[in-house]
């Protein structure tokens, strides 16, 4: 009789364990980077300024023939413009969603994307 | 007559945790993915994506909804969709179904990324 309730113990145990990780897993479950994809990129003023950048595929990000680095992108990027990113067409989705995850801290007014030879 | 014998707490806590392993394996083995798939990894924030279709994109353009292949053409049109594509797969992959989506109506793209440590 003895052993048989401290068997019940240890499963009431793992039902309890199981129940937490269960939880867990469901928290933790997805992360995503929304991408809006509405007709907002068309300009509807002038007010903001138009950028445009390009993406290439080792992950360097050029503006009118010029490479720059993240902190020289700051203050274009601050301006609130209306973005363009053309990506090189062999560029992979990692580079990509690494540089929308760079671009989400800024207050864009707008993000188009193109892809480019 | 033999007397019935009261059945034991321990019994029941048993047959609990078996079947919360069922469940368990069988969300599991339903969330899995129809193909090998690393997803690209950034921070992001957090999102519940429980009732938005999901859009798989295999490292060489093979496209998945919610686990089952599906042309772009035959794509219903949704207002959000959650895309889940390989790191390695090529923009130019991913960017005509992102532009069929636009042109479709979708006006929000979750991109479901890994979160980094």
């Amino acid at each position: 009789m003895r052993k048989r309730r401290e068997l019940g113990q240890s499963s009431d145990i793992a039902f309890l364990l199981i129940i937490f990780f269960l939880l867990l897993s469901g928290v933790t479950a997805s992360h995503s980077l929304n991408l809006n994809t509405s007709n907002s990129s068309i300009l509807v003023g002038e007010a903001q300024e138009h950028l445009e950048l390009t993406l290439k595929q080792d992950e360097t990000v050029l503006f009118q023939d010029r490479v720059l680095n993240n902190a020289e992108l700051t203050p274009f990027l601050n301006q609130k413009p209306h973005l363009t990113v053309s990506i090189e067409a062999a560029t992979d989705w990692q580079t990509v969603v690494s540089f929308l995850s760079l671009l989400e801290q800024y207050p864009l007014s707008s993000l188009s994307l193109e892809v480019v030879p | 007559m033999r007397k019935k014998r009261p059945t034991p707490p321990s019994a029941l806590t048993d047959i609990a945790f078996l079947l919360l392993l069922f469940f368990l394996i069988m969300a599991i083995t339903s969330h899995q993915s129809p193909i090998p798939l690393t997803p690209a990894q950034t921070s992001a924030q957090k999102m519940d994506l429980k009732d938005i279709p999901t859009l798989l994109v295999s490292q060489d353009g093979q496209l998945f909804l919610d686990g089952t292949p599906i042309n772009l053409e035959t794509l219903p049109s949704e207002s959000t969709y959650a895309l889940l594509a390989d790191k390695n797969t090529p923009f130019s992959v991913i960017f005509p179904l992102i532009e069929h989506l636009q042109e479709q109506g979708t006006e929000t793209l979750h991109c479901l990324v890994e979160e980094t440590p």
